[in-house]
């Protein structure tokens, strides 16, 4: 890994770590799910899934919400997801003009924030769940309207901003694109 | 641009949409679902009262006003009535007999409840033991003819 990826991931975690503290008042609205998911459609899916676990190794332990070991594992990894999700994308569409497809790349978006933050939700409830004994059903039925809120304002953020900041990236690292997409 | 070629198919993203507007709804479902079943077996059911008739369909109309129970089954019990049922799982109870008047298929008689409206009496939409009742409400249990070809009832005088 070169000097400049791991620069960039670094950068991208710490800016992680300050929006999640920036946005602690507004429960299940975040910007480092889709953070990771540009790090990862930029940087490749290992270092996409590299900057949500980095992300939560600090977030999760200096958590103003309490600290319980197997959730913030469960956190950790599950935040991966969107990284590699992120990565896997970045590989089949990294290299190709937008122009035209706008408005349909945003709702497809939309909905790739939206699922990945289904198995993220599903993933961090069962967990949650056998922490504290509770019935992995009644978890994923009680944190539903969590789960909604998270869902809906990852499909927003994702739908409204994934192709504007892909876009800027691109102007921006240009043929210096480093990781999967390197030209 | 061939990497993006699916996205010019409306029908494609018109799936994911709807993907995610299913997932919002069956878990809203589930949800408040859930809060409705948690809060029934937390209370229990409040019990309230209703004015309970039966009708043999032979002249004979008793009333039992002010019996009280969450659901018509318990305002039967509470109103002192022998009820024989056959339960039907999440479906709910099937009465078969009330007071020793047993149903009759030959004579295609069963029982049947009825609740008043505005329009008269209506059929009972559901099994007796899965139907809250309302306070006040008019309910009475008929002994009446089926008919075997449309499975109508014939609804209380």
């Amino acid at each position: 890994m070169d000097t400049r990826k791991v620069s960039i991931i670094t950068t991208l975690t710490a800016l992680c770590i300050a929006t999640n503290y920036a946005l602690l008042g507004i429960h299940q609205v975040k910007l480092m799910d889709f953070i990771v998911f540009v790090g990862g459609f930029y940087l490749g899916p290992l270092a996409g899934a590299s900057i949500g676990i980095l992300s939560w190794l600090v977030y999760g332990t200096i958590n103003p919400y309490g600290f319980i070991p197997q959730v913030w594992l469960a956190t950790m990894f599950s935040e991966a997801i969107y990284g590699l999700i992120g990565g896997l994308l970045g590989k089949k569409i990294a290299p190709t003009n937008f122009n035209g497809v706008r408005l349909r790349l945003s709702i497809f978006f939309g909905t790739i924030g939206f699922i990945s933050t289904l198995f993220y939700d599903l993933a961090t409830n069962v967990v949650w769940a056998s922490a504290f004994s509770v019935p992995i059903i009644v978890a994923i039925l009680c944190g539903t309207p969590f789960t909604i809120v998270h869902q809906v304002s990852n499909a927003t953020i994702f739908g409204v901003s994934a192709v504007p900041v892909i876009t800027v990236l691109e102007k921006l690292f240009g043929d210096e694109k480093v990781g999967v997409s390197k030209k | 641009m061939k990497k993006l070629a699916f996205l010019r198919n409306k029908w494609a993203l018109t799936t994911l949409v709807t993907l995610c507007w299913a997932i919002i709804a069956s878990s809203a479902f589930g949800y408040y679902y859930y809060q409705y079943t948690d809060l029934v077996a937390r209370i229990g059911g409040v019990p309230v009262p209703v004015n309970l008739g039966i009708d043999y369909a032979n002249g004979t109309r008793q009333w039992f006003n002010g019996t009280r129970g969450a659901t018509l089954y318990d305002t039967m019990i509470q109103a002192g009535w022998d009820v024989e049922v056959t339960p039907f799982g999440v479906m709910g109870f099937y009465v078969t007999s009330i007071n020793g008047v047993e149903e009759s298929a030959d004579e295609s008689t069963y029982w049947g409840w009825w609740t008043w409206t505005d329009y008269g009496w209506s059929h009972g939409g559901s099994a007796c033991d899965k139907y809250i009742v309302s306070i006040d409400e008019n309910i009475i249990w008929y002994y009446s003819y089926c008919d075997p070809t449309t499975w109508e009832m014939t609804p209380p005088p």
